[in-house]
Protein backbone atom coordinates (compact mmCIF):
# COMPACT_ATOMS: atom_id res chain seq x y z
CA UNK A 1 0.00 0.00 0.00
CA UNK A 2 2.61 2.74 0.71
CA UNK A 3 4.74 1.26 -1.49
CA UNK A 4 2.46 1.58 -4.16
CA UNK A 5 1.90 5.08 -2.75
CA UNK A 6 5.36 5.83 -2.88
CA UNK A 7 5.97 4.93 -6.48
CA UNK A 8 2.62 6.80 -7.64
CA UNK A 9 4.01 9.82 -6.50
CA UNK A 10 7.91 9.60 -7.73
CA UNK A 11 6.05 8.18 -11.19
CA UNK A 12 6.87 5.09 -12.84
CA UNK A 13 6.93 4.01 -16.81
CA UNK A 14 5.85 0.44 -17.87
CA UNK A 15 7.80 -1.09 -20.40
CA UNK A 16 7.94 -3.92 -22.61
CA UNK A 17 11.40 -5.29 -24.28
CA UNK A 18 12.01 -7.63 -26.07
CA UNK A 19 15.46 -9.23 -27.87
CA UNK A 20 17.51 -12.11 -27.81
CA UNK A 21 18.74 -11.96 -24.33
CA UNK A 22 16.42 -10.50 -22.00
CA UNK A 23 17.83 -11.94 -18.97
CA UNK A 24 20.72 -10.25 -19.70
CA UNK A 25 19.41 -7.07 -19.73
CA UNK A 26 17.69 -7.90 -16.69
CA UNK A 27 20.93 -8.68 -14.83
CA UNK A 28 22.53 -5.67 -16.09
CA UNK A 29 19.75 -3.85 -14.86
CA UNK A 30 20.02 -4.84 -11.81
CA UNK A 31 23.92 -4.54 -11.77
CA UNK A 32 23.55 -0.90 -12.34
CA UNK A 33 20.99 -0.56 -9.59
CA UNK A 34 18.11 0.43 -11.52
CA UNK A 35 14.83 -0.76 -9.61
CA UNK A 36 12.55 -2.61 -11.72
CA UNK A 37 9.27 -4.86 -10.29
CA UNK A 38 6.42 -6.66 -11.69
CA UNK A 39 8.58 -8.17 -14.33
CA UNK A 40 5.55 -10.25 -16.35
CA UNK A 41 5.99 -12.46 -19.42
CA UNK A 42 4.14 -11.85 -22.62
CA UNK A 43 3.53 -13.08 -26.15
CA UNK A 44 5.84 -10.05 -27.72
CA UNK A 45 8.77 -10.16 -24.63
CA UNK A 46 8.54 -9.06 -21.02
CA UNK A 47 7.04 -6.19 -19.82
CA UNK A 48 7.83 -4.56 -16.17
CA UNK A 49 7.65 -1.23 -14.53
CA UNK A 50 10.55 1.18 -14.02
CA UNK A 51 11.65 4.28 -12.00
CA UNK A 52 11.62 7.88 -14.18
CA UNK A 53 15.22 8.22 -13.24
CA UNK A 54 16.07 4.33 -13.78
CA UNK A 55 14.49 4.23 -17.29
CA UNK A 56 16.91 7.22 -18.16
CA UNK A 57 19.56 4.40 -17.65
CA UNK A 58 17.71 1.18 -19.01
CA UNK A 59 18.22 2.71 -22.55
CA UNK A 60 22.41 2.36 -22.61
CA UNK A 61 21.51 -1.47 -21.12
CA UNK A 62 19.31 -2.09 -23.97
CA UNK A 63 21.71 -0.65 -26.41
CA UNK A 64 24.35 -2.93 -24.93
CA UNK A 65 22.34 -5.90 -24.86
CA UNK A 66 20.74 -5.72 -28.43
CA UNK A 67 17.69 -5.56 -26.73
CA UNK A 68 14.70 -3.16 -28.05
CA UNK A 69 12.02 -1.17 -25.27
CA UNK A 70 9.12 0.34 -25.68
CA UNK A 71 7.26 2.82 -23.93
CA UNK A 72 3.59 1.26 -23.12
CA UNK A 73 2.45 3.83 -20.37
CA UNK A 74 3.40 6.49 -18.14
CA UNK A 75 1.79 6.53 -14.80
CA UNK A 76 2.29 8.81 -11.32
CA UNK A 77 1.96 12.20 -10.34
CA UNK A 78 4.90 13.65 -12.38
CA UNK A 79 3.32 13.34 -15.91
CA UNK A 80 -0.24 14.32 -14.76
CA UNK A 81 1.66 17.16 -13.55
CA UNK A 82 3.46 17.48 -16.63
CA UNK A 83 -0.01 16.67 -18.07
CA UNK A 84 -1.92 19.89 -16.50
CA UNK A 85 0.73 22.05 -16.67
CA UNK A 86 -0.79 24.51 -18.83
CA UNK A 87 -4.53 24.73 -16.89
CA UNK A 88 -4.06 27.36 -14.57
CA UNK A 89 -7.51 27.49 -13.38
CA UNK A 90 -7.51 24.03 -12.34
CA UNK A 91 -4.08 24.47 -10.30
CA UNK A 92 -5.41 28.14 -8.88
CA UNK A 93 -8.15 25.53 -7.71
CA UNK A 94 -6.67 23.12 -5.89
CA UNK A 95 -4.57 25.66 -4.21
CA UNK A 96 -7.73 27.53 -3.01
CA UNK A 97 -9.51 24.15 -1.91
CA UNK A 98 -6.02 23.42 -0.01
CA UNK A 99 -5.92 27.25 1.34
CA UNK A 100 -9.95 26.84 2.00
CA UNK A 101 -9.57 23.68 4.23
CA UNK A 102 -7.12 25.04 5.83
CA UNK A 103 -8.92 28.24 6.61
CA UNK A 104 -11.74 26.46 7.95
CA UNK A 105 -9.39 24.70 10.19
CA UNK A 106 -8.05 26.79 11.70
CA UNK A 107 -11.61 27.60 13.47
CA UNK A 108 -12.89 25.73 16.62
CA UNK A 109 -15.24 23.25 15.97
CA UNK A 110 -16.22 21.54 18.74
CA UNK A 111 -15.36 21.95 23.02
CA UNK A 112 -14.86 19.51 24.87
CA UNK A 113 -15.46 19.28 29.33
CA UNK A 114 -13.45 16.68 31.13
CA UNK A 115 -13.28 16.66 34.78
CA UNK A 116 -16.36 18.58 35.73
CA UNK A 117 -18.58 17.61 38.06
CA UNK A 118 -19.67 20.25 40.31
CA UNK A 119 -18.40 22.60 37.81
CA UNK A 120 -21.55 23.60 35.78
CA UNK A 121 -20.94 22.39 32.21
CA UNK A 122 -23.36 25.58 31.12
CA UNK A 123 -21.89 28.10 33.00
CA UNK A 124 -18.18 27.21 32.18
CA UNK A 125 -19.42 27.12 28.16
CA UNK A 126 -21.08 30.86 28.60
CA UNK A 127 -18.12 32.12 30.58
CA UNK A 128 -15.78 30.84 27.80
CA UNK A 129 -18.00 32.38 24.94
CA UNK A 130 -16.88 35.49 27.15
CA UNK A 131 -13.81 35.44 27.17
CA UNK A 132 -14.04 34.34 23.43
CA UNK A 133 -13.29 30.61 23.60
CA UNK A 134 -16.37 29.51 21.72
CA UNK A 135 -17.56 27.53 18.73
CA UNK A 136 -16.64 29.15 15.48
CA UNK A 137 -13.53 31.38 17.38
CA UNK A 138 -10.30 31.91 15.32
CA UNK A 139 -8.18 29.53 17.74
CA UNK A 140 -4.84 31.26 16.52
CA UNK A 141 -6.57 34.38 18.45
CA UNK A 142 -7.28 32.14 21.78
CA UNK A 143 -5.42 33.44 24.34
CA UNK A 144 -5.31 30.21 26.75
CA UNK A 145 -3.22 31.51 29.50
CA UNK A 146 -5.33 34.40 30.49
CA UNK A 147 -8.99 32.15 29.51
CA UNK A 148 -7.15 29.56 32.19
CA UNK A 149 -6.55 32.44 34.62
CA UNK A 150 -9.74 34.45 34.19
CA UNK A 151 -11.62 30.87 34.50
CA UNK A 152 -9.61 29.50 37.80
CA UNK A 153 -10.50 33.00 39.62
CA UNK A 154 -14.41 33.03 38.53
CA UNK A 155 -14.86 29.21 39.23
CA UNK A 156 -13.14 28.04 42.70
CA UNK A 157 -13.79 24.60 42.80
CA UNK A 158 -11.41 24.17 40.27
CA UNK A 159 -7.76 22.97 41.48
CA UNK A 160 -5.97 22.16 38.04
CA UNK A 161 -7.16 22.99 35.15
CA UNK A 162 -5.72 23.17 30.71
CA UNK A 163 -6.56 23.98 27.67
CA UNK A 164 -5.64 22.40 24.42
CA UNK A 165 -6.72 23.25 20.92
CA UNK A 166 -6.04 19.93 18.81
CA UNK A 167 -7.34 20.53 15.27
CA UNK A 168 -10.14 22.28 15.41
CA UNK A 169 -10.89 20.93 18.36
CA UNK A 170 -11.14 22.44 21.99
CA UNK A 171 -10.31 20.59 25.23
CA UNK A 172 -10.66 21.99 28.59
CA UNK A 173 -9.58 19.66 31.23
CA UNK A 174 -9.74 19.93 35.10
CA UNK A 175 -9.13 18.27 38.55
CA UNK A 176 -11.37 19.86 40.78
CA UNK A 177 -10.90 20.66 44.83
CA UNK A 178 -11.61 18.65 47.54
CA UNK A 179 -14.97 20.43 48.56
CA UNK A 180 -15.51 22.49 51.47
CA UNK A 181 -16.24 21.28 55.27
CA UNK A 182 -19.32 23.86 55.78
CA UNK A 183 -17.70 26.26 58.55
CA UNK A 184 -20.18 26.19 61.87
CA UNK A 185 -21.02 30.23 61.86
CA UNK A 186 -20.98 30.57 65.20
CA UNK A 187 -21.03 34.01 65.73
CA UNK A 188 -24.56 34.51 65.34
CA UNK A 189 -27.04 34.11 67.63
CA UNK A 190 -29.84 31.47 67.12
CA UNK A 191 -32.48 29.26 68.08
CA UNK A 192 -33.71 25.38 66.98
CA UNK A 193 -36.72 25.41 65.80
CA UNK A 194 -38.71 21.90 64.27
CA UNK A 195 -38.46 21.46 60.86
CA UNK A 196 -41.61 19.31 61.01
CA UNK A 197 -43.82 17.88 63.71
CA UNK A 198 -43.65 14.73 65.51
CA UNK A 199 -42.97 13.20 68.68
CA UNK A 200 -39.53 13.94 70.20
CA UNK A 201 -37.69 10.91 70.48
CA UNK A 202 -34.57 12.24 72.12
CA UNK A 203 -32.55 15.71 71.80
CA UNK A 204 -28.73 16.48 72.68
CA UNK A 205 -28.16 20.48 73.17
CA UNK A 206 -24.52 21.24 72.14
CA UNK A 207 -25.49 25.00 73.01
CA UNK A 208 -28.31 27.25 73.98
CA UNK A 209 -31.39 26.37 76.46
CA UNK A 210 -33.97 23.06 75.65
CA UNK A 211 -37.49 23.89 76.17
CA UNK A 212 -38.51 20.70 75.15
CA UNK A 213 -37.83 17.15 76.49
CA UNK A 214 -38.36 13.63 75.91
CA UNK A 215 -41.82 12.60 75.09
CA UNK A 216 -43.27 16.12 74.18
CA UNK A 217 -44.65 17.00 71.14
CA UNK A 218 -43.24 19.55 68.56
CA UNK A 219 -45.43 21.42 66.03
CA UNK A 220 -43.29 23.04 63.45
CA UNK A 221 -41.77 26.02 64.08
CA UNK A 222 -41.88 25.51 67.99
CA UNK A 223 -38.27 26.64 69.15
CA UNK A 224 -36.65 23.71 70.60
CA UNK A 225 -33.54 25.21 72.40
CA UNK A 226 -33.21 28.90 72.74
CA UNK A 227 -30.13 30.93 71.72
CA UNK A 228 -31.23 33.08 74.70
CA UNK A 229 -28.92 31.66 78.01
CA UNK A 230 -29.76 33.36 81.61
CA UNK A 231 -26.71 33.37 83.52
CA UNK A 232 -27.26 33.88 87.08
CA UNK A 233 -25.04 36.09 88.47
CA UNK A 234 -24.55 37.75 91.98
CA UNK A 235 -27.03 40.32 92.04
CA UNK A 236 -28.89 39.78 88.66
CA UNK A 237 -29.78 37.48 85.90
CA UNK A 238 -27.99 38.17 82.93
CA UNK A 239 -29.10 37.56 79.46
CA UNK A 240 -26.63 36.28 76.89
CA UNK A 241 -27.54 35.12 73.35
CA UNK A 242 -25.38 32.09 71.79
CA UNK A 243 -25.52 29.82 68.60
CA UNK A 244 -27.53 27.54 69.51
CA UNK A 245 -26.81 24.01 68.30
CA UNK A 246 -28.84 20.48 68.98
CA UNK A 247 -29.70 17.46 67.52
CA UNK A 248 -33.14 16.98 67.88
CA UNK A 249 -34.89 13.40 66.58
CA UNK A 250 -38.77 12.92 66.69
CA UNK A 251 -41.22 10.29 65.63
CA UNK A 252 -43.75 10.58 62.82
CA UNK A 253 -46.26 8.85 61.07
CA UNK A 254 -46.52 8.92 57.15
CA UNK A 255 -49.64 7.38 55.56
CA UNK A 256 -48.81 6.24 51.75
CA UNK A 257 -51.72 4.97 49.52
CA UNK A 258 -51.31 3.15 46.47
CA UNK A 259 -53.12 1.30 43.67
CA UNK A 260 -52.08 -1.62 41.56
CA UNK A 261 -54.62 -1.90 38.33
CA UNK A 262 -55.25 -5.51 37.37
CA UNK A 263 -55.55 -3.95 33.59
CA UNK A 264 -52.56 -2.44 32.39
CA UNK A 265 -51.36 -1.34 29.00
CA UNK A 266 -47.96 -2.75 27.24
CA UNK A 267 -46.41 -2.30 24.19
CA UNK A 268 -46.42 -4.82 21.89
CA UNK A 269 -43.93 -4.25 19.07
CA UNK A 270 -44.93 -4.89 15.96
CA UNK A 271 -41.16 -5.19 14.73
CA UNK A 272 -41.64 -2.20 12.27
CA UNK A 273 -38.82 0.49 12.66
CA UNK A 274 -38.00 3.60 10.71
CA UNK A 275 -34.90 5.82 10.58
CA UNK A 276 -34.72 9.59 10.08
CA UNK A 277 -31.70 11.18 9.56
CA UNK A 278 -31.22 15.01 9.81
CA UNK A 279 -28.17 17.35 9.97
CA UNK A 280 -27.53 19.64 12.74
CA UNK A 281 -25.27 22.46 12.47
CA UNK A 282 -25.70 26.34 13.99
CA UNK A 283 -28.48 25.17 16.20
CA UNK A 284 -30.52 24.60 12.83
CA UNK A 285 -31.85 21.37 11.59
CA UNK A 286 -31.64 20.09 8.22
CA UNK A 287 -33.78 16.62 7.71
CA UNK A 288 -32.35 14.30 5.22
CA UNK A 289 -34.97 12.49 2.76
CA UNK A 290 -38.52 13.25 5.16
CA UNK A 291 -40.73 10.57 4.70
CA UNK A 292 -44.63 11.17 5.44
CA UNK A 293 -46.20 8.08 6.67
CA UNK A 294 -45.50 7.94 10.27
CA UNK A 295 -47.04 5.30 13.35
CA UNK A 296 -49.64 6.09 14.92
CA UNK A 297 -47.55 4.89 19.01
CA UNK A 298 -44.01 4.26 18.45
CA UNK A 299 -41.03 4.88 20.45
CA UNK A 300 -38.53 7.63 19.70
CA UNK A 301 -34.50 7.04 20.09
CA UNK A 302 -32.17 9.83 19.05
CA UNK A 303 -28.74 9.32 18.36
CA UNK A 304 -26.59 12.20 17.83
CA UNK A 305 -23.10 11.63 16.50
CA UNK A 306 -20.51 14.73 15.60
CA UNK A 307 -18.94 14.03 12.28
CA UNK A 308 -15.55 14.12 11.99
CA UNK A 309 -12.26 14.63 10.06
CA UNK A 310 -9.99 12.52 11.73
CA UNK A 311 -9.74 12.57 15.49
CA UNK A 312 -8.46 16.10 15.90
CA UNK A 313 -11.00 17.89 13.14
CA UNK A 314 -14.01 17.48 14.46
CA UNK A 315 -16.89 19.40 12.04
CA UNK A 316 -19.22 21.72 12.99
CA UNK A 317 -21.81 19.21 12.13
CA UNK A 318 -24.03 16.81 13.73
CA UNK A 319 -25.68 13.74 12.10
CA UNK A 320 -28.96 12.98 14.11
CA UNK A 321 -30.48 9.99 13.64
CA UNK A 322 -33.89 9.13 14.28
CA UNK A 323 -35.38 5.92 14.70
CA UNK A 324 -38.87 4.73 15.32
CA UNK A 325 -40.43 1.60 16.63
CA UNK A 326 -43.80 1.00 16.18
CA UNK A 327 -45.93 -0.59 19.04
CA UNK A 328 -49.23 -1.89 19.65
CA UNK A 329 -50.84 -0.88 22.98
CA UNK A 330 -52.62 -4.04 24.04
CA UNK A 331 -54.29 -4.17 27.44
CA UNK A 332 -53.81 -6.91 29.32
CA UNK A 333 -54.40 -8.58 33.35
CA UNK A 334 -52.71 -8.87 36.51
CA UNK A 335 -54.29 -11.73 38.63
CA UNK A 336 -54.86 -10.78 41.94
CA UNK A 337 -51.45 -11.96 43.41
CA UNK A 338 -49.55 -10.32 40.69
CA UNK A 339 -51.65 -6.73 41.51
CA UNK A 340 -50.51 -7.55 45.41
CA UNK A 341 -46.84 -8.31 44.63
CA UNK A 342 -46.44 -4.63 42.44
CA UNK A 343 -48.08 -3.21 45.48
CA UNK A 344 -45.36 -4.09 47.94
CA UNK A 345 -43.21 -3.46 45.71
CA UNK A 346 -44.36 0.30 44.40
CA UNK A 347 -44.66 0.63 48.30
CA UNK A 348 -40.61 -0.36 48.61
CA UNK A 349 -39.42 1.96 46.08
CA UNK A 350 -41.66 4.65 47.34
CA UNK A 351 -40.15 4.51 50.52
CA UNK A 352 -36.73 4.50 49.58
CA UNK A 353 -37.39 7.57 47.47
CA UNK A 354 -39.06 9.45 50.10
CA UNK A 355 -37.40 8.68 53.38
CA UNK A 356 -33.80 7.06 51.70
CA UNK A 357 -31.07 8.13 54.73
CA UNK A 358 -32.92 11.22 55.98
CA UNK A 359 -34.95 9.03 57.92
CA UNK A 360 -35.12 5.25 60.05
CA UNK A 361 -37.92 3.46 59.53
CA UNK A 362 -39.29 2.48 62.62
CA UNK A 363 -42.22 0.52 62.00
CA UNK A 364 -44.33 -0.17 59.02
CA UNK A 365 -48.04 -1.46 58.91
CA UNK A 366 -49.34 -2.30 55.32
CA UNK A 367 -52.93 -2.94 54.81
CA UNK A 368 -54.27 -4.52 51.09
CA UNK A 369 -57.39 -4.37 49.98
CA UNK A 370 -58.98 -5.81 47.00
CA UNK A 371 -61.66 -4.19 44.51
CA UNK A 372 -63.32 -4.77 41.53
CA UNK A 373 -60.74 -3.73 39.27
CA UNK A 374 -57.51 -3.58 41.29
CA UNK A 375 -56.02 -3.73 44.92
CA UNK A 376 -55.51 -0.64 47.31
CA UNK A 377 -52.68 -0.49 49.45
CA UNK A 378 -52.80 1.40 52.44
CA UNK A 379 -49.59 1.99 54.81
CA UNK A 380 -48.47 3.79 57.92
CA UNK A 381 -44.83 3.85 58.27
CA UNK A 382 -43.40 5.45 61.84
CA UNK A 383 -39.81 7.43 61.20
CA UNK A 384 -37.61 8.56 63.36
CA UNK A 385 -36.24 12.00 61.67
CA UNK A 386 -33.87 14.59 62.91
CA UNK A 387 -36.74 17.88 63.13
CA UNK A 388 -33.29 20.80 64.43
CA UNK A 389 -33.37 23.97 62.11
CA UNK A 390 -31.48 26.79 62.46
CA UNK A 391 -33.59 29.75 62.76
CA UNK A 392 -31.27 33.61 63.20
CA UNK A 393 -32.95 35.80 66.69
CA UNK A 394 -32.72 39.46 65.30
CA UNK A 395 -30.01 41.04 67.67
CA UNK A 396 -29.16 40.83 70.90
CA UNK A 397 -32.03 41.84 73.33
CA UNK A 398 -31.83 44.26 76.34
CA UNK B 1 38.91 -24.51 -2.77
CA UNK B 2 37.58 -27.65 -1.43
CA UNK B 3 39.28 -27.32 1.71
CA UNK B 4 38.92 -24.02 2.22
CA UNK B 5 34.86 -24.32 1.91
CA UNK B 6 35.47 -27.51 4.51
CA UNK B 7 37.15 -25.14 6.70
CA UNK B 8 34.41 -22.12 6.24
CA UNK B 9 31.87 -25.04 7.19
CA UNK B 10 33.28 -26.53 10.09
CA UNK B 11 33.68 -23.06 11.51
CA UNK B 12 30.48 -22.02 10.93
CA UNK B 13 29.25 -24.75 12.59
CA UNK B 14 31.45 -24.32 15.84
CA UNK B 15 30.27 -20.91 16.20
CA UNK B 16 26.42 -21.57 14.88
CA UNK B 17 27.24 -18.69 12.32
CA UNK B 18 24.37 -18.36 9.63
CA UNK B 19 26.11 -20.41 6.53
CA UNK B 20 24.72 -18.44 4.49
CA UNK B 21 26.86 -15.84 5.25
CA UNK B 22 29.58 -17.55 6.00
CA UNK B 23 29.96 -19.81 2.59
CA UNK B 24 27.99 -16.87 0.51
CA UNK B 25 24.90 -19.45 -0.01
CA UNK B 26 21.13 -18.58 -1.21
CA UNK B 27 18.85 -18.44 1.49
CA UNK B 28 15.56 -19.44 -0.30
CA UNK B 29 12.46 -18.68 1.15
CA UNK B 30 8.72 -19.97 -0.41
CA UNK B 31 5.53 -18.73 1.25
CA UNK B 32 3.29 -21.75 0.29
CA UNK B 33 3.40 -22.23 -3.56
CA UNK B 34 3.06 -18.75 -4.24
CA UNK B 35 6.02 -16.52 -3.27
CA UNK B 36 9.70 -17.53 -3.74
CA UNK B 37 12.23 -14.98 -1.68
CA UNK B 38 15.67 -15.96 -2.71
CA UNK B 39 18.57 -13.52 -1.27
CA UNK B 40 22.10 -13.56 -2.09
CA UNK B 41 21.78 -14.66 -5.75
CA UNK B 42 23.82 -14.11 -8.89
CA UNK B 43 21.73 -13.56 -11.55
CA UNK B 44 18.64 -14.56 -13.78
CA UNK B 45 19.57 -17.32 -16.40
CA UNK B 46 16.29 -17.80 -17.74
CA UNK B 47 12.83 -16.16 -17.73
CA UNK B 48 9.52 -16.93 -18.72
CA UNK B 49 6.70 -17.26 -17.11
CA UNK B 50 6.97 -21.19 -17.05
CA UNK B 51 9.98 -21.45 -16.46
CA UNK B 52 12.80 -19.60 -14.64
CA UNK B 53 16.86 -20.53 -14.08
CA UNK B 54 18.05 -18.40 -11.44
CA UNK B 55 22.14 -18.57 -10.93
CA UNK B 56 23.66 -18.61 -7.49
CA UNK B 57 26.48 -20.34 -5.37
CA UNK B 58 25.06 -23.58 -4.62
CA UNK B 59 24.42 -24.00 -8.69
CA UNK B 60 21.61 -23.03 -10.77
CA UNK B 61 18.51 -23.31 -9.12
CA UNK B 62 15.63 -23.90 -11.42
CA UNK B 63 11.68 -22.84 -10.97
CA UNK B 64 8.84 -24.19 -12.91
CA UNK B 65 5.36 -22.59 -12.13
CA UNK B 66 2.28 -21.19 -13.83
CA UNK B 67 2.14 -17.44 -14.65
CA UNK B 68 5.05 -16.47 -12.76
CA UNK B 69 6.54 -12.82 -12.42
CA UNK B 70 9.45 -10.99 -11.17
CA UNK B 71 7.73 -8.89 -8.75
CA UNK B 72 10.93 -7.52 -7.58
CA UNK B 73 14.25 -7.69 -8.28
CA UNK B 74 17.30 -5.74 -6.41
CA UNK B 75 20.76 -7.08 -6.70
CA UNK B 76 20.31 -8.95 -3.04
CA UNK B 77 17.41 -10.56 -3.79
CA UNK B 78 14.67 -11.27 -6.23
CA UNK B 79 10.78 -12.39 -5.36
CA UNK B 80 9.05 -14.36 -7.75
CA UNK B 81 5.12 -14.49 -7.24
CA UNK B 82 2.76 -16.85 -9.25
CA UNK B 83 1.90 -20.16 -8.41
CA UNK B 84 5.13 -22.85 -8.09
CA UNK B 85 5.06 -26.11 -8.59
CA UNK B 86 8.65 -27.06 -8.28
CA UNK B 87 12.21 -26.22 -7.50
CA UNK B 88 15.27 -27.87 -8.67
CA UNK B 89 19.37 -27.64 -8.30
CA UNK B 90 20.91 -28.24 -11.20
CA UNK B 91 25.25 -28.44 -10.62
Amino acid sequence: MFLWLWQVLRGYVMIEADGESIERFLNMAVHKGIYVWDVTHTPEGVAMKVSIKGFRQLRECARKTQCRIRIQRKKGAPFLLHRYRKRKILASGLLLTIAFIYFLASFIWLIDIKGNTRVNRDDLLAFCAQEGLQIGAFKYKIDHKKIKMDIMNHFHDIAWMEIHVKGTRASIEMVETIPKAPVLDQSTPCDIVAAKDGLITSIVTGAGSPRVKRGDVARKGDVLVSGLLSVQGDENTMQKSVHAYAEVWARMYHEIELEAPFQYEEKKYTGKKKTEYALLAFGKEWRLFPSGSAFVNYDRIITRTQLNFGENYPLPLMLAAEKYKEFIPVTSARTPAQARELAQRMLNARIIREFDFAADIVDKSVALQETADSVKLKALITTNERIDQEQPIGGIPE
Amino acid sequence: MGKKDEVKRSIAAALALPKEIVLNLPLISLIGGEELIIENYKGVVEYTDERIRVNTNAGILKIEGRKMILKQITSENISVTGSIIRLEFMN
